[in-house]
């Protein structure tokens, strides 16, 4: 009720000021309506027209061209603004990707200039645009970004058939990846090298085997240690997917008892299932032994690593199968006879029926494998300017109507804003407005602030971030706990308060075990509380057993609000190898749990 | 007499239960022992099925009966189920795995893994979902375990509840073909192996029994060790090369032409007093020589394993399997040998010496270690550079790395040169099923050794080709191979070679030859 009349009033007042022609005034309320919603169709439509009208009569361009672009009127966009970028945008819009690639080039954005060439299927002039960006000196000190580069380079002399050219950037592209997800990973951004294993898995889709192998894995280990359990599954399917086609069966056997172990250790309903599939491969990997080299050898080894998998799951009249298989191969008479025995004393055995569950296709994400290469590089072009950031958003319809409004309407700030704005203001409210939009795509322009000599802006950029539920999020977040003002500091403890998801739980463990406020330890112990994870319960009793007091009441409490299972399980371990007063205290918790 | 707690009064009771009977107290011991070990990472069966179990794999247990002590305590159902259990186990010491382990004896650790293998499965089935039982400690105490038939009564009598063992004895009974299929699969080349390397397998004391039974369990690490086996036999012949000497030490080695007077051969006193002063003016009479240990040639050998995950699959498998070959062969031959994975990280040296007894191949750890990390060849290397530019500088002494990886290995090509000052370099790359070999830095090693998919999906040939690798890098010809050293140049730059290349094929493909020929006399023994 309160909303709508707010709605009602917001437009009549808009009205009025648009009527009188009191252009600036009308922005505020207009912009209102955009952020808040709720419009139908039609006031939506004289919204946006409204504000539109406002910038142009105002003299401001751009923000006049981003609004014609935003409803889709290119021609509108093209001849309102001629800055090169507003241009690129518009002419991409358009599905002219040949002009915006021009335009992006005479603004120096020569990444995105190859990418719209990409567009336009101009793989060479796309090339050259790469090997510019390549030679740039800007990225001399990005090895990620230049990684990503030389992938991008490597695969437009691929798709012009220079190979040797593709194999040259291609590895320099490996060197310089494979260094920063190392180095990522030391510094604990563990995501950041997750790109980066990211682009050697797709390197080895369409190339080697090992690349695959390497970029999967790691892909797969990072995703497990952040507690993503269905990604793990997926990637793993997708990975036994390749490994069977390729025919790197022995690797796909053991991929097939990875994903078993790893859903058996999560509680997931899939570990009979790859078990069954494990030993499905390892039989085939049998067969082709000896379809191609006749290796009754080899063979026997992986037979009996299907009839291991078979017998645990229970499958008797496969496993006799197999064995019946064993006993028919040139093997020691002894060998032979033992085989045949044992599949005797199985014919009478019945199966067991349980069913296997295999992962299914409704949990599997179709934005698992995101194109890192292209977005990283925009974003690193970008470098952080809200509008810029934000006109993407803006402009992609995958993107829900409230966010891509709001996208809109941080550009418009930062394009619209009238003379004479104190440029510390008006990074206060980018803040704001960024934070609003909740995507991941905010954090770039966000951590660019947090780079302000401004308190004030810091602090803003800190406040924004609370609703951004990405582990990227802690890298400002830590930054944000040493500032030394203390508004920054106090904003980034409530996000440390805030920010708890599953994935959170390792930079939150970071924060608890090195800060060195008691303050942050505790927001920092409280968050984790709230992560169902087992390692959060580890955590949360080595803080119960060697924290101070008000640690050890966080602890006991989220212990004992714990959903884990295995909590109980985890305290009682602890008991039996403590003593004295820790040993009673443990054991009083304990109590509580069993209660 | 130790006193025990109620949870080991308990546990002990169970005893009750057992079949197996032996007459020496210690095998109760050692089975406590078991027990505890079992304990110990999270799987505490029941005392008496680890008792009777692991008896069967180490003793003879032709006496299987409830115990006379207890047998007048037991109901009719635990009676018929011990009945089905005494079945079993009479099963489990006809299988094969269990008469071997009797034959080879098999230590302690070893004895705890395979029971962690058969028992941990059924065990864990049985607890289904939910919290996991914590046991207390058994004591190891042959006075406690001497008189237990005495005190089992009532050690039985006074336990409360007997449910768990009772309803442990029934799944057990329930999964009788599980648990004997379970112990038929234990991998016996495995055991064979760590038996085969007599010394070393002591190492296996130390190790924690999880990294062992990863090893049993593990079907990669089976693989590695039956292509160990194909390969050690040969190795196993090789003897530390001896010479003589003339120092009255040791044993006689045979005659020489040099020495002392002292070990003049007598029968060069027969001669004519001038043919004897002409013979020896001229050095040609006889002295008896001495044994005298090989000289130190003053090389050690680097063996570095690629650990990544690019390596998954049958590359994994070979590449180990000739690192274990490769080693032992260098062992025996008396020299030093580094060995480490590498993946992102340069992982702990493991060394080896035929001068140091005590050292000994940690085979569980070559058998199934993981590497944690992805790549960084460029930091890695950069590393081992350092490392080798130390030990060249400290010890005085030349080295050789052997680089066992795959084809998508890219080392930055200054830092193999920085490895190239310090080291002989000796390539060891494994194809993919679809790749091909086209690192730049392959002209700079000295020596190139590739096996392709089809090599290793074949076990005659991947045999063959791992023997020619560890021959030619100890520096023997097989007799019975192919005879003549084969060059390992790929034949893309040994067409160069032949003058069919480009200008700068043909230059590095010389390079490439030329530093074969520096290998060979390296490894050759020459200086």
């Amino acid at each position: 009720m309160t909303q709508g009349y707010e709605k009602r009033a917001a437009i009549e007042q808009a009205r009025r000021f648009v009527a009188g022609q009191k252009w600036q005034q009308a922005i505020a309320p207009l912009s209102q309506l955009l952020e808040r919603g709720g419009l139908a169709e039609g006031e939506l439509r004289s919204t946006l027209a409204d504000l539109g009208t406002a910038y142009r009569a105002l003299g401001q361009a751009r923000a006049a061209s981003s609004v014609a672009l935003y409803v889709g009127d290119h021609d509108a966009a093209l001849a309102l603004s001629s800055h090169p970028l507003d241009q690129a945008r518009a002419y991409g819009a358009a599905e002219d990707p040949v002009r915006a690639a021009r335009a992006y080039e005479e603004a120096g954005w020569l990444g995105h200039a190859a990418l719209q060439c990409e567009r336009a299927k101009d793989d060479r002039a796309a090339r050259v645009l790469w090997e510019r960006l390549a030679a740039s000196a800007r990225l001399s000190s990005d090895p990620y970004v230049s990684g990503l580069v030389a992938f991008n380079l490597g695969r437009a002399c691929q798709r012009l058939g220079d190979r040797a050219a593709a194999r040259k950037a291609l590895v320099r592209s490996m060197h310089l990846l494979t260094a920063a997800a190392d180095g990522f990973e030391a510094q604990g951004q563990r995501e950041r090298a997750f790109d980066c294993y990211g682009v050697l898995l797709t390197m080895g889709k369409e190339g080697s085997f090992e690349n695959l192998a390497e970029g999967y894995l790691n892909c797969i280990r990072i995703l497990g240690e952040d507690g993503l359990r269905y990604y793990v599954v997926q990637y793993y399917e997708d990975f036994q997917a390749l490994a069977m086609e390729r025919e790197e069966l022995h690797a796909a056997a053991t991929l097939f008892r990875e994903a078993a172990e790893y859903a058996r250790r999560q509680r997931l309903p899939y570990t009979r299932h790859y078990r069954y599939r494990g030993a499905l491969a390892s039989a085939l990997q049998g067969d082709r032994a000896l379809a191609t080299s006749g290796s009754a050898d080899m063979a026997e080894n992986a037979y009996t690593a299907a009839i291991d998998a078979m017998n645990e799951l229970g499958l008797y009249s496969k496993a006799r199968e197999l064995y019946a298989k064993l006993a028919s191969l040139p093997l020691a008479e002894k060998r032979k006879e033992r085989y045949a025995r044992l599949a005797t004393r199985l014919a009478a055995i019945a199966d067991d029926t349980t069913p296997m569950q295999g992962f299914p296709d409704y949990l599997r994400v179709a934005t698992a494998y995101p194109p890192i290469w292209t977005l990283d590089v925009v974003e690193w072009e970008q470098d952080g300017d809200p509008a810029e950031t934000m006109i993407e958003v803006a402009l992609d319809r995958r993107w829900a109507d409230f966010q891509r409004r709001r996208a809109l309407l941080v550009r418009l700030k930062e394009l619209g804003a009238p003379p004479g704005t104190d440029p510390a203001e008006l990074t206060i409210g980018l803040a704001g407005l960024l934070g609003t939009v909740e995507l991941y795509v905010s954090l770039a322009p966000l951590e660019r602030m947090m780079t302000s000599e401004d308190a004030r802006v810091r602090a803003a950029a800190m406040h924004a971030m609370i609703k951004l539920f990405f582990k990227r999020t802690f890298v400002s977040v830590i930054r944000g706990l040493a500032d030394p003002a203390p508004e920054v500091r106090r904003e980034a403890l409530l996000c440390v308060s805030s920010l708890a998801f599953v994935h959170a739980l390792d930079p939150l463990s970071r924060i608890y075990r090195e800060a060195s406020d008691p303050n942050v330890r505790r927001a920092a112990l409280t968050s984790i509380g709230k992560v169902n994870r087992i390692e959060a319960v580890e955590l949360l009793v080595e803080a119960f057993r060697n924290g101070d007091e008000a640690e050890r009441a966080v602890a006991s409490a989220a212990l004992r609000a714990s959903e884990q299972p295995d909590t109980r399980a985890i305290i009682e371990r602890e008991i039996a190898a403590e003593s004295g007063p820790m040993r009673d205290a443990l054991t009083q918790l304990h109590r509580a749990l069993v209660r | 007499m130790l006193a025990l707690t109620r949870e080991q009064e308990t546990d002990v009771a169970g005893l009750g239960v057992s079949l197996v009977q032996v007459a020496s107290p210690m095998l109760t011991v050692r089975a406590a022992h078991w027990r505890n070990g079992l304990a110990r990472v999270g799987v505490p069966a029941p005392f008496w099925c680890v008792h009777d179990i692991g008896l069967a794999l180490v003793a003879d247990v032709t006496a299987l009966a409830p115990r006379r002590s207890v047998a007048a305590l037991l109901g009719d159902e635990v009676r018929g189920l011990l009945e089905a259990w005494s079945k079993i186990l009479r099963e489990i010491a006809a299988t094969e795995a269990a008469e071997r382990s009797r034959a080879w004896k098999l230590p302690d650790p070893l004895v705890v893994v395979v029971l962690l293998r058969v028992i941990g499965p059924l065990y864990e089935r049985y607890l289904g979902p939910g919290r996991r039982p914590i046991a207390a400690p058994l004591p190891i105490d042959p006075e406690l375990y001497e008189t237990l038939d005495e005190r089992l009564p009532e050690l039985f009598q006074r336990a409360a509840d007997h449910a768990t063992n009772l309803a442990f004895l029934r799944h057990l009974v329930a999964e009788g073909v599980r648990l004997v299929t379970a112990i038929e699969l234990i991998d016996l080349d495995t055991l064979r192996l760590l038996g085969m390397l007599g010394a070393e397998a002591s190492a296996a004391n130390a190790l924690s029994a999880m990294d062992l039974l990863n090893v049993l369990e593990s079907p990669e690490a089976n693989d590695v060790v039956n292509f160990s086996l194909d390969l050690l036999p040969a190795v196993l012949e090789t003897k530390r090369a001896t010479g003589a000497q003339t120092f009255a030490s040791d044993g006689y080695a045979g005659l020489a032409q040099r020495g002392s007077i002292d070990s003049l051969v007598l029968s060069e006193l027969a001669h004519e007093e001038d043919l004897f002063d002409q013979r020896f003016a001229e050095n040609q009479v006889f002295y008896y020589a001495r044994e005298k240990q090989r000289e130190d040639e003053g090389r050690c050998h680097y063996i570095c394993i690629d650990a990544t995950a690019s390596m998954r699959g049958q590359r994994s498998v070979f590449a180990r399997g000739l690192a274990l070959t490769l080693l032992k062969k260098l062992q025996l031959r008396g020299e030093d040998v580094f060995f480490r994975f590498f993946d992102a990280r340069l992982y702990d040296e493991q060394f080896v010496s035929a001068r140091r007894s005590s050292q000994a191949l940690d085979i569980p750890y070559i058998l199934s270690f993981k590497g944690e990390r992805g790549r960084n060849y460029a930091k890695v290397f950069g590393l081992l550079a350092s490392e080798l530019a130390r030990v060249a500088k400290r010890e005085k002494r030349s080295v050789v790395l052997y680089l066992v990886t795959h084809a998508e290995c890219h080392i930055p090509l200054e830092t193999v040169e920085a490895l190239r000052a310090h080291a002989q370099l000796y390539g060891i790359f494994m194809l993919p099923s679809s790749g091909e070999l086209d690192l730049e830095y392959l002209s700079r090693l000295h020596r190139v050794q590739v096996i392709t998919h089809a090599a290793l999906s074949e076990r005659d040939a991947r045999a063959k080709r791992a023997m020619d690798i560890v021959d030619d890098a100890a520096g023997e010809a097989r007799p019975g191979g192919d005879g003549e050293r084969r060059s390992s140049i790929p034949p893309s730059r040994r067409r160069a070679a032949e003058g069919h290349g480009e200008a700068e094929d043909l230059a590095s493909a010389r390079e490439l030859a030329e530093a074969e020929r520096e290998v060979d006399a390296l490894v050759g023994g020459s200086p």
